[in-house]
């Protein structure tokens, strides 16, 4: 089958399809939204307006009128005498942010000095590199075989495809700096509940010292011992969009992204439970400290909403963390330290260009209060795919793929450093962070 | 913001009418489902039509493009699907209203990543160059080699989609 051929198939799947009037009132619709525009902008001008005379009243009573009178002291209100030119008048409107759905809560409005400076991809080029023996591309030339040279741990596995066209191969890398090909027979595609497919290698796959590799599969889960290079399959009921591995590796959770029910995996007697997850789940991830934080709802204007199981998702009532920043759609990342959660945040829809670069970008929030302690934004041309975090190499340095890059990212300082990049597009990527930290100045 | 006058319209007008059947069939291409890709294509037609006196003397196909595609990108991260105690693991079900050779095709496209899957529609149906195609989905050039490459693989492993050549007398048994 080649180029023509593709082509011709293309062409002929849609030729009967035979789209409606949508045309029609176009122009109209076009016209009305652009006086619903302007007249947001209109009133955007106008509170920007009184903040501004409210802030000049102000400042003149503290300062003194025109006249150079000085201020007097601050009073309270007891001392103070009332105005007597009729009722007080009420607090002057603000801003509603559902009247403009990407605009930040001013409840959650984030600290603009946690935002640093964003990321875009020529900036990669003038961040410094880490100092590590880490192979800064990937290149899979010359892999030996896991099962005849297993590895002490993985540092990262990524899965390419290669010349031959119905393969995807996996491959890790140990911690000597060379690469083995994981040998696993039969392995099927995998999709998940809307049918995409997903890559077989998920960006979790690794446990976090590098040890051991889960592959989803329909209804079961293969699990290989990097360390001798032996599969177990573990039947596990469903179509296993992800695996995630618990923080002591004994256990994994496995389910698809939007779905309730999730299914935890005990690998000591290969028992099967399901957790007590409710609602929408949009992401799961496993905690140091053994908790379970879901990622349960996103509004565009009324913030992230995570739940916090600390029995591991099992019987105790989870905690709710309510993010209160302005959302966006949300891509499978949610990485958590004992103290901290990072996130993707992202936003499409109907904003412009301008307002997705200003709010792209990775999110780390305090796991106790939800308040944010630093935002990455990006570009949306550098986040649109594949940008994510994936994983933390300590309690306050998290790994990001950040387009083609991987870096680290010291959020309270803000320092980055490039680690690799993915040139050669493998399709699949996942890091054991605390086998990466080991190695890395 | 630009004003926009009659002559706009009629313009805008001409120009949706005439690149509505390829966007749509594109986006169903893309989506696997008519609804949804009118859904898409109404939203960049909109949008289009906002910009117009900036983009009618550029290349707002481009731009409509570069919508539909990325905003199929938000759609397919911000699906919801409907909880259920426990989804069975089950194909879709297949819809009678689609022909035979559009359900090995659009079975086929399922098979690949949401990138693969836009790489190949923008390259072989709506003919676009590797720079263009890179230009409308926000990647590097090489992404869209890599991708095509790797969709195209992902294609010829499909057995039904070779049957479907071979029956049209399309296909010389090249994989």
């Amino acid at each position: 089958m080649d180029e023509g051929d593709v082509r011709r198939l293309l062409e002929v799947a849609v030729e009967d399809t035979r789209p409606r009037g949508l045309a029609d009132g176009m122009w109209e619709r076009a016209l009305h939204a652009q006086k619903r525009q302007r007249l947001r902008a209109g009133l955007s001008a106008v509170c920007v307006g009184a903040l501004v005379v409210t802030a000049v009243a102000t400042t003149g009573s503290l300062n003194g009128d025109r006249a150079g009178r000085p201020a007097g002291p601050i009073t309270s209100s007891s001392d103070t005498t009332q105005p007597t030119r009729g009722p007080q008048r009420p607090p002057t409107t603000t801003f509603a942010p559902s009247d403009y759905p990407f605009a930040e809560s001013p409840a959650g409005l984030v600290d603009a000095s946690v935002v640093q400076d964003l990321w875009t991809a020529s900036r990669a080029e003038s961040t410094p590199w880490v100092h590590s023996p880490i192979p800064r591309s990937i290149s899979v030339g010359g892999a030996t075989d896991l099962s005849t040279d297993p590895v002490e741990h993985a540092l990262m596995a990524v899965q390419v495809s290669l010349d031959r066209p119905d393969t995807d191969d996996i491959f890790v890398l140990g911690d000597d700096m060379r690469w083995r090909r994981v040998e696993v027979p039969g392995l099927e595609p995998v999709a998940d509940q809307a049918t995409h497919s997903l890559e077989l290698l998920r960006p979790t796959s690794l446990t976090r010292d590098g040890t051991m590799l889960a592959l989803p599969q329909p209804g079961e889960i293969v699990v290989v011992d990097l360390l001798t290079g032996q599969v177990e399959r573990y039947e596990v009921p469903g179509l296993n969009g992800s695996v995630i591995w618990s923080a002591d590796g004994t256990q994994i959770l496995t389910g698809n992204q939007g779905r309730a029910g999730g299914r935890l995996l005990s690998l000591d007697d290969g028992s099967v439970q399901r957790t007590q997850q409710s609602g929408m789940v949009f992401d799961t991830t496993f905690a140091p400290d053994g908790a379970l934080i879901e990622l349960h709802n996103v509004e565009t204007t009324k913030g992230y909403h995570f739940e916090i199981r600390t029995d591991g998702g099992l019987e105790v009532p989870p905690v709710r963390l309510t993010v209160d920043v302005s959302a966006g759609v949300y891509q499978q990342s949610v990485h958590a330290t004992d103290n901290a959660i990072a996130f993707v945040r992202a936003v499409y829809g109907w904003s412009s260009p301008r307002e997705r670069d200003e709010r792209h970008g990775v999110v780390v929030v305090d796991r106790l209060t939800g308040k944010v302690l630093a935002q990455l934004p990006m570009l949306s041309d550098v986040f649109l795919y594949e940008s994510s975090p994936m994983g933390w190499l300590d309690d306050e340095t998290l790994l990001l793929r950040l387009g083609s890059d991987v870096v680290s990212w010291h959020y309270p300082s803000g320092d980055l450093r490039r680690i690799l990049t993915t040139e050669g597009e493998p399709v699949g990527l996942a890091f054991a962070p605390a086998a990466v930290a080991a190695v890395i100045d | 913001m630009a004003a926009m006058s009659e002559d706009d319209k009629a313009t805008f007008t001409i120009w949706a009418q005439s690149r509505l059947g390829r966007l749509v069939r594109s986006a169903t291409l893309l989506t696997g489902d008519q609804q949804l890709a009118e859904d898409l294509v109404q939203e960049a037609l909109l949008k289009v039509a906002m910009r117009w006196p900036r983009l009618r003397d550029g290349n707002p196909e481009a731009y409509a493009l570069t919508v539909v595609f990325r905003d199929n990108v938000s759609w397919w991260r911000r699906r919801r699907p409907v909880i259920v105690e426990d989804v069975p693991d089950v194909p879709t079900p297949i819809r009678p209203d689609l022909t035979e050779h559009r359900l090995v095709v659009l079975a086929a496209l399922d098979c690949l990543t949401v990138k693969q899957r836009a790489v190949l529609i923008l390259r072989f149906y709506d003919d676009l160059s590797e720079r263009r195609t890179a230009e409308i989905l926000g990647v590097g050039v090489g992404t869209v080699k890599s991708q095509t490459a790797a969709g195209l693989a992902r294609l010829r492993a499909v057995p039904e989609l070779l049957a479907t050549l071979d029956n049209e007398g399309g296909h010389d048994g090249r994989r």
